[in-house]
């Protein structure tokens, strides 16, 4: 909300600048986000009185007056209709500047000089349109600066009120706290008070008690609906309201000043002699002030007359009885309205109003009858020129359910366990009591104190908000500040975070850079990677972002393309995040942490060598090492069982062996990973062969691998043999691995694959597969008959198996 | 001396001169074995004399066999010398050709860089783990309860539009929502475990406010300590050492008054950035009714709840001017962050 410096001065005495009151503000927690210095766009323009207007001797339309200053008597020529005897003015003296960098001089005008120029609303920037010149009130003193008596210059404070303060909505608010701290008095204007002779011959009937808990309706005849005054429309302006004749300009200047939402009705367009406040019925619709035509629902409050809704209570007016024009008598509306049903309403039609704005935090139920006072007094005050209107002393008054006021139970010494403090009860009392809480006399050793809190502030409900008000009166920096105390805790998260540290950080210096991804997709990107249904958004921002992930691959086909299209050579990226997958009927969706890596074009090359690009064993030697990194195994890649993004000769899914039963039925899927299908990278723009893969990370991090568990090795040199066989072509290489395995010869340490070879000369159906022995014995040196009977029992083995030929 | 003896002498001498003009020829350490083998091996041309010593007198014998062994010694002397003297050769050919340009490059790879936004949050976590707040976490997809009701935020609460909230289709499970915070964290730790609590969140959050300077997705760190005795003192010494590590220990802290629905007193943190006040995170005592909510005792039990947002943390530590840096994976933008940065 915009304050005016000028405006809360009025209300409380304050002897600082605009800076220390926005520092106090903030520290009484209600931030100032910016101050605003407003400067008149003009100097040199005073207060002067017309005292004389003859015709000037040459020329039909303008005027010769004679203006006191207050000072001196001055000659000036005026071509305003409105320049006559007795008026007000606002005299830009020799000297003064006006907007456009235009100097007053002493000026002859048709022979008659002119020492000044009266001045109109558009000659000193204050209205883009004016017609004639500025009339000021009479109760102005003469010589004053016109910029200083119009509240020209001024400092706005742009303030954001926290939710539970509805109170801080209004200048009055503003300047209770303010007065509240700096112990003076709150200087309200005086609307008079007692109660009304009689009642209004208005027929007023709440059906809806618990949602309105105060209506005062009163009644001022006689009106004429013109600009409102100067000031009043500087000032609505400067606080960010648009001004837009009087009748209604006065209601929104009370909203700024109290905090209290008006209404006011065109008493001629309401009908029946009757306003009924009750809810909504089904079908009912409205049509508010704006033009919009509101379906109602039961329950929203309706404010009626005898025939039909004339406002969504506490939101907005309705069109049909709205000021217009010709307005000359309006019923004026001061009510209170229980704050969730007017947030419910407001919120279902998506319908805010500064009206709806503050009843739904809560608007002092004590401020109806002084708004009504106050608001009926201005309206009469400021009434088109020539009209007299009267307010009528009678008034329509009812009651529904308002809070009742709250007592709290405190305890003083509850404060200081809180907040670590030894504030003490006096000082506390004395917080609480400049807030304007009332606390019982009896201060007498253990027994709680009984706390009544202001009607202003609903949000106080308990003894803790007691305490946060003593603290804020006190000042947080009242609040000691001990060093950090330190605990010991169990760190598991943490050690699980480490284990995903050492993950990140081995693919980091494989080269994968890590990449982050919005959580939200679109459809059309999500389906070739996932093609069940996704988990939707209610109000996703746009199409783009109107589905949950269930794979992380998207997002990271998003970042290779973009790269790729920017110039990069290769892209190498991974990500660590969450997906979702719908679950079954009245499950929540299926949350889990995947890891995924992709790997496109070219790693970083090297003069000395040839450039070459990223192939599926490069994927498949950071997944493997992914993976034996976190649980100490390197997983089983099992091809023909993957999905239709990925190429079905150049993909596998990644599962974990069990470490007891060997490679079968147990094995743990891990994911997936490979060559994305040719037909899918086309659909995505990506020229680039692209690998990509993807893991659950839960089986990676959840347990800790287990403590490794050292096996001595043996020092005895070894024995390296290598064989090349040749077998058909569907021969996996880890099925004839698997085969030397199983003839569990002792003699033989590890074998490696060294080569693989297609070719002619080994014929067509077949490959050569180049197989390395490592033998040795533990305890001696093995000979070559040794050797060679294990070589032939490996090649025997392969024939039988395989049909392998030696090469 | 006999002529046996004599001609003996005259071959071993032969034999040296030979040797001695071979091993002065050859320029590699590698020659030598070989030409060892013809002088010194078994079948080398010592060995016939050797042989020889067999037939001669007996009385000639010792003498023959000194002669033999003096020249054998000598000449194992000489390629012992000239050995040492071709590895050396060697080893000076070697340092006075081999060069290499070195301002040439490594053969390196690219390496992979921490996202800023990664770096920052591992910081917030090592530094806030050293006092004592275990790591935990919470599920993205919240309900209504976790996200708003439990924690004092019930639905006709203006404090909700402090969040505007992306919710999922009302399809299988009503009231899903993204969460909004981290804070259903602090709910679903309480609830299961008993107090004292001290622990930290880090994760995605989601608000659909998005703009120019806003992400519908950003990431918060939440963190929760509730003991018998832990004060709202606590809280700023707590905050005040947390924030000078981060920012630097000469940065003054300012704790104002602020609101949230599960906190009070709340306060609102700021950093003083030498022209003016940084509002950096958001803290307050926890809110007695989200202490009953989760079955603790507020007469019992009291403690601070904070959080922060790590993303602006990182743009505004690392100067990074468009939020949209951070979710574009530019690795122009990424290869910046490779030398990491400890706190």
């Amino acid at each position: 909300m915009k304050l005016s410096v000028n405006w809360l001065r009025e209300s409380v005495a304050l002897d600082m600048d605009a800076e220390e009151i926005a520092r106090r503000l903030t520290t009484l927690g209600l931030e100032v986000e910016s101050q605003v210095h407003l400067q008149p766009t003009f100097s040199g323009v005073v207060v002067a009185r017309v005292l004389e207007a003859v015709r000037h001797p040459n020329a039909d339309k303008l005027q010769v007056a004679r203006v006191d200053t207050g000072r001196e008597v001055l000659s000036i020529v005026c071509g305003a209709a409105n320049c006559r005897a007795g008026l007000n003015v606002a005299l830009a003296l020799p000297g003064a500047r006006l907007p456009g960098d235009f100097e007053i001089k002493v000026s002859k005008i048709r022979g008659e000089t002119s020492h000044g120029m009266l001045c109109s609303e558009k000659e000193l920037g204050l209205s883009t349109e004016s017609e004639g010149i500025i009339e000021l009130p009479d109760s102005m003193e003469l010589g004053q600066a016109v910029a200083a008596v119009l509240g020209l210059e001024d400092w706005i404070l742009e303030t954001s009120p926290t939710a539970n303060r509805g109170d801080l909505l209004s200048h009055l608010g503003v300047a209770r706290e303010l007065a509240a701290v700096l112990g003076q008095p709150l200087l309200r204007p005086d609307v008079g008070q007692g109660t009304s002779p009689s009642t209004l011959d208005i027929g007023l009937q709440i059906d809806a008690p618990s949602s309105c808990g105060r209506y005062i309706g009163r009644v001022i005849r006689g009106l004429g609906v013109a600009p409102s005054p100067l000031w009043m429309r500087r000032r609505l302006e400067a606080v960010g309201v648009r001004p837009i004749n009087n009748l209604v300009d006065v209601t929104n200047y009370v909203l700024m000043e109290c905090g209290q939402p008006l209404h006011a009705f065109d008493l001629r367009r309401l009908s029946g002699e009757k306003i009924v406040v009750r809810n909504a019925r089904e079908p009912e619709s409205m049509t508010t002030l704006d033009g919009q035509s509101r379906v109602l629902c039961p329950t929203d409050l309706l404010i009626c007359d005898g025939e039909r809704p004339v406002a969504l209570a506490g939101v907005m007016g309705g069109l049909n009885t709205e000021i217009s024009a010709d307005t000359t008598d309006v019923f004026l509306e001061s009510a209170w309205f229980e704050p969730k049903g007017i947030r419910a309403t407001s919120r279902r039609l998506g319908l805010r109003s500064e009206s709806s704005h503050r009843f739904e935090r809560g608007v002092d139920p004590a401020l109806t009858d002084w708004a009504s006072r106050r608001a009926a007094a201005l309206l009469a005050n400021f009434s088109a020129a020539g009209t007299s209107p009267s307010i009528d002393p009678r008034c329509v008054d009812a009651r529904g359910a308002t809070p009742e006021r709250v007592s709290i139970s405190f305890r003083p010494a509850r404060t200081n366990r809180l907040l670590g403090t030894t504030f003490n009860s006096g000082t506390q009392r004395v917080a609480l009591t400049r807030l304007g809480f009332e606390t019982d006399v009896q201060d007498s050793g253990e027994l709680p104190w009984q706390v009544v809190v202001p009607t202003w502030r609903p949000d106080v409900t308990q003894a803790a908000d007691l305490i946060e008000e003593v603290a804020r009166y006190i000042g947080f920096d009242q609040i000691p500040t001990p060093p950090a105390r330190a605990t010991l805790s169990a760190r598991t998260g943490h050690a699980r975070d480490a284990r995903l540290r050492l993950l990140r950080g081995l693919l980091q210096s494989r080269g994968c850079h890590q990449a982050l991804n919005l959580t939200f997709v679109s459809r059309s990107r999500l389906s070739p990677f996932d093609a069940s249904e996704p988990v939707a958004l209610h109000n996703p921002l746009n199409e783009e972002l109107s589905v949950l992930r269930s794979t992380l691959l998207p997002g990271l086909m998003a970042n290779v393309a973009h790269n790729l299209r920017h110039g990069a050579d290769g892209f190498a990226a991974f990500e660590v995040g969450r997906v979702f997958a719908a679950g079954p009927e009245g499950e929540r969706p299926r949350e889990s942490e995947r890891i995924a890596l992709v790997l496109c074009g070219s790693p970083a090359g090297h003069f000395s060598g040839k450039a070459r690009a990223y192939d599926f064993f490069d994927l498949k030697a950071l997944v493997d090492e992914l993976v034996q990194v976190a649980v100490g195994r390197v997983p089983v890649w099992t091809s023909g069982e993957t999905p239709a993004f990925l190429h079905p000769g150049l993909s596998a899914k990644v599962s974990l062996a069990d470490a007891n039963l060997g490679v079968g039925l147990h094995d743990l899927a891990l994911g997936r990973g490979g060559a994305l299908h040719p037909a899918t990278a086309r659909a995505l723009e990506l020229d680039a062969p692209v690998f990509v893969a993807e893991l659950d990370l839960g089986p990676l991090l959840d347990r800790p691998a287990s403590p490794v568990a050292f096996q001595d090795f043996m020092r005895v040199p070894a024995v390296r043999r290598d064989l090349a066989v040749i077998v058909p072509t569907q021969t996996l290489s880890a099925d004839v691995l698997a085969a030397i395995r199983a003839l569990s010869l002792q003699l033989i340490d590890d074998t490696t694959i060294f080569d693989i070879y297609e070719g002619t000369s080994v014929g067509p159906g077949r490959y050569s597969l180049g197989l390395s022995l490592r033998l040795r014995a533990r305890d001696r040196t093995l000979t070559e008959d040794e050797i060679n009977g294990v070589v032939q029992r490996v090649l025997t083995e392969l024939t039988a198996k395989f049909g392998a030929t030696l090469r | 001396m006999s002529d046996a003896l004599a001609e003996l002498q005259r071959q071993l001498a032969d034999i040296e001169r030979e040797a001695r003009s071979t091993l002065h020829s050859i320029a590699r350490e590698s020659e030598l074995v070989p030409i060892r083998a013809g002088v010194l091996g078994k079948k080398g041309v010592l060995s016939p004399l050797l042989a020889a010593l067999g037939k001669l007198d007996g009385s000639a014998r010792p003498a023959a066999g000194a002669l033999i062994n003096v020249t054998k010694l000598a000449l194992e002397v000489l390629f012992e010398e000239a050995r040492l003297r071709l590895v050396q050769q060697a080893i000076e050919t070697r340092v006075a050709t081999e060069r290499v340009d070195v301002t040439l490059p490594g053969r390196r790879s690219e390496i992979g860089a921490t996202h800023p936004v990664q770096q920052v949050m591992d910081d917030l976590v090592d530094l806030l783990g050293q006092f004592g707040f275990d790591l935990t976490d919470g599920p993205e997809v919240e309900t209504e309860d976790y996200n708003f009701n439990l924690l004092n935020m019930p639905a006709s609460h203006p404090a909700r539009d402090m969040q505007d909230t992306f919710y999922l289709q009302n399809g299988l499970v009503a009231g899903l929502l993204m969460r909004t915070q981290t804070s259903p964290v602090q709910v679903r730790t309480m609830l299961s475990q008993k107090p004292p609590v001290r622990i930290i969140a880090p994760g995605k959050v989601f608000r659909c406010d998005a703009d120019a300077t806003h992400s519908p997705v950003f990431h918060q760190i939440e963190g929760l300590w509730i003991d018998t005795d832990v004060t709202m003192a606590d809280l700023k010494g707590t905050l005040t050492h947390f924030l000078r590590t981060l920012y630097g220990d000469d940065r003054p802290v300012r704790f104002r008054p602020s609101f949230f629905p599960f906190t009070e007193p709340s306060v609102e943190v700021d950093v003083w950035t030498g022209t003016r006040w940084m509002e950096v995170l958001g803290a307050g005592m926890v809110h007695p009714n989200v202490l009953r909510n989760v079955g603790y005792d507020p007469e019992e039990v009291q403690g601070f709840a904070f959080g922060l947002g790590v993303d602006r943390l990182a743009m505004i530590r690392y100067g990074i001017t468009d939020i949209r840096y951070l979710w574009e994976n530019d690795a122009r933008f990424l290869r910046q962050f490779v030398a990491g940065g400890a706190v």
